[in-house]
């Protein structure tokens, strides 16, 4: 019971969420007040707007004092040497504009005969031409995009952690439910594989490497092959997806029954009672993934804190790529859990005891069967 | 101990897992939509001068069409703020309109993964280029990963190239181009381009390129003389559609692929219509099928 609780607790402790890093960050690290956005804003908003506007791709630069609040108007006949911008207003321009005319929060309205020597800029607005000539660009952004595009926050190491562990439970009951339908329906096949990783489990980790290694290349050497038929080239499609589907479907049914063999190794090793049937093949097979989930959990939690923790991660990597390959090793040598491994297999496998081949010879005495010899076998 | 207590642990683990994976908290990142319109007015002095466009887009909508009188260039965008930057510039000396960088798709727009916007949000990231009437265009067009509808009615083209990938892209020639196009490049890599009325292009050569993807060349329009199609296709399918009054020659190799070209007769290594001498009008087609195909056939 007490190592229920334990795990239950570990469990939610590492669920729990991380102190965000504003929380964790002591008074030392605060920057100065006079630096912050709202202090500056405080200051002079507009002069604060004027800078972003400068370092936007489309904004461009002003003068401070071209900038006036509310609706403005050039008039006819009135010329404006430099820039002019209405700050939350419209800006009509009638006459002539020397430079650039902007308005933010409205719209520059170029009316029929003004003239603007520069860009027409409206920001939370639009620029609209009536008739006038604008001999730069005319503008109309939605808001300013200032700075590169936001990357995701370095995560901290317990965020990692969390992530980790997420990813692990997640994991963890995918291959529960794919377990449940498998123990159900295809319970045969499982078994098969689970004996061909228990009798051969170096010849399946071989199966299963090669496999890795030759998936990419057996694919395209399907899809070329398939190409040569028009037939087969409206068939490539599918057959990649199809390849994608059996080469998952091999890791899936391969890593479940190694997580059987793992538990039903966990539980003899206990002293458990093996049986038979359904529920036994299930309580093993989730006894080997829990197995499997501590391990992940554990080299998730401290993954990042250290080299240590580093290690101990790439060391639960290991392990659960070597039970991946066997896995999927068992599985392609089995042909997906229909083939059982051939008895004269596993007797080629049985090392010969120098005793063995006697017959048991009574004392009143039978001949004993010879034993044979490499020479017997040659001329055989 | 053993078996009753091993349930138990496997049963803690599976509850203490699901439980979990309900506190788990989930988030979706948010999205800053942004628009830009930008336009620029057309010197009338310069109308002679080829304004050189190069756009290159990934991940959304693209349309490019004709603007109104008066009108150099007007580029409307809607993009999230939080996935990428839009760059444009315009060099009036050059009289190039460069959107979204010159060398390269990933210097066009920074991308950072745009999943699934379309689904999440109706409003897709879009880029609309409208180019004026009437003054000589070299155009170049790039886009990834995109649904692109490209109508040239009503433009004067010198130059086209064309490249697509991963995308869907639709060309289309509404009008007879003004002056005559000496050369257009397509080329389509995992994507599918379908373009109608080439023949209202006018264009002396065709170079068209599809690589596990298809291009559909419909040579209907306004043209004449002689024009000329060169073909390439790997692993993938190029098919001409060419009106009954054209002559046609078709001159192709291929390598594990086919060249369908229904009611045409073969003489001396090639394919001939049966009006290939007396047709007012011709085209000459050359291609190279590599595990692929190449379909030349009488538009309906």
């Amino acid at each position: 019971m007490r190592t229920t609780i334990a795990l239950l607790a570990l469990l939610f402790a590492a669920a729990l969420p991380a102190p965000s890093a504003a929380a964790q960050r002591g008074p030392a690290e605060s920057a100065p007040a006079e630096s912050t956005p709202a202090a500056r804003a405080n200051a002079d908003p507009i002069a604060v707007w004027l800078d972003s506007l400068a370092k936007d791709a489309h904004g461009l630069v002003l003068a401070r004092g071209a900038v006036r609040e509310g609706d403005q108007r050039v008039a006819a006949g009135e010329t404006v040497s430099g820039s002019i911008a209405a700050w939350h207003g419209t800006l009509d321009v009638a006459g002539h504009v020397d430079g650039n005319a902007v308005a933010v929060g409205g719209d520059v309205v170029i009316h029929p005969g003004a003239v603007v020597d520069g860009d027409a800029l409206a920001v939370g607005g639009s620029v609209r031409n009536e008739g006038g000539v604008v001999q730069g660009e005319m503008r109309s952004l939605s808001a300013l995009t200032v700075g590169a595009v936001p990357l995701t926050p370095p995560h901290s190491a317990a965020q990692t952690a969390r992530r980790s562990v997420s990813l692990a439970v997640g994991w963890y009951l995918v291959l529960a439910a794919i377990g449940l339908a498998v123990v159900l329906f295809a319970r045969g096949n499982l078994e098969t594989i689970a004996d061909r990783i228990r009798s051969d489990f170096t010849r399946s980790f071989v199966y299963g490497l090669v496999g890795q290694i030759f998936f990419l290349p057996a694919l395209v050497a399907g899809v070329a092959a398939s190409a040569i038929t028009v037939i087969g080239i409206v068939l490539i499609p599918f057959l990649i997806v199809g390849f994608f589907l059996a080469a998952a479907g091999a890791l899936a049914l391969g890593f479940l029954a190694m997580s059987y063999v793992t538990g039903d190794a966990a539980m003899r090793w206990r002293g458990a009672a093996v049986g038979g049937g359904k529920a036994q093949l299930l309580q093993f097979l989730l006894m080997g993934l829990s197995i499997y989930l501590i391990l992940w959990v554990v080299g998730g939690a401290v993954g990042g804190f250290g080299a240590l923790g580093g290690l101990a991660r790439f060391i639960v990597m290991v392990i659960t790529w070597v039970a991946l390959t066997v896995g999927f090793g068992a599985t392609l040598a089995s042909r997906g859990g229909t083939r059982a491994q051939h008895p004269l297999e596993l007797a080629e496998e049985t090392p010969v005891d120098d005793l063995s081949w006697q017959t048991p010879t009574p004392v009143s005495g039978v001949a004993a069967a010879r034993r044979p010899t490499a020479t017997d076998r040659e001329r055989r | 101990m053993s078996g009753r207590s091993s349930r138990r642990i496997t049963l803690a683990v599976a509850i203490g897992a699901l439980c979990l994976a309900g506190a788990v908290p989930r988030s979706l990142p948010a999205q800053q939509w942004r628009t830009l319109h930008a336009s620029r007015s057309l010197a009338p002095a310069r109308n002679a001068d080829t304004l050189r466009v190069r756009l290159a887009y990934v991940a959304g909508e693209l349309a490019l069409g004709k603007a109104s009188s008066g009108v150099l260039y007007d580029l409307d965008v809607r993009y999230d703020a939080n996935e990428r930057r839009v760059s444009y510039s315009y060099d009036p000396s050059a009289r190039l309109l460069t959107v979204g960088g010159d060398s390269g798709f990933a210097k066009a727009f920074t991308l950072r993964g745009d999943h699934g916007d379309a689904g999440r949000n109706r409003a897709a990231p879009s880029l609309a280029l409208k180019l004026a009437p009437g003054i000589p265009l070299d155009l170049s067009l790039r886009f990834s990963a995109a649904d692109a509808v490209l109508d040239l009615a009503g433009l004067d083209m010198s130059r086209l190239s064309v490249e697509a990938a991963a995308s869907d892209g639709r060309l289309a020639f509404g009008t007879p181009n003004p002056s005559r196009l000496a050369s257009a490049e397509l080329r389509a890599t995992a994507a599918g381009l379908d373009v109608s009325r080439l023949g209202n292009a006018r264009v002396d050569t065709v170079r068209a390129k599809a690589t596990v993807g298809h291009i559909d060349l419909d040579l209907g329009g306004d043209w004449s003389g002689r024009t000329a199609l060169d073909l390439d296709a790997v692993l993938g399918v190029i098919t001409v559609r060419v009106p009954a009054d054209v002559g046609v020659k078709v001159d192709a190799s291929t390598t594990l692929g086919t060249v369908e070209t229904p009611g045409f007769t073969a003489r001396d290594g090639a394919w001939y219509s049966d009006n290939w001498e007396s047709a007012a009008r011709s085209v000459t087609i050359s291609g190279r099928a590599v595990f692929a195909r190449l379909e030349i056939r009488r538009s309906e």
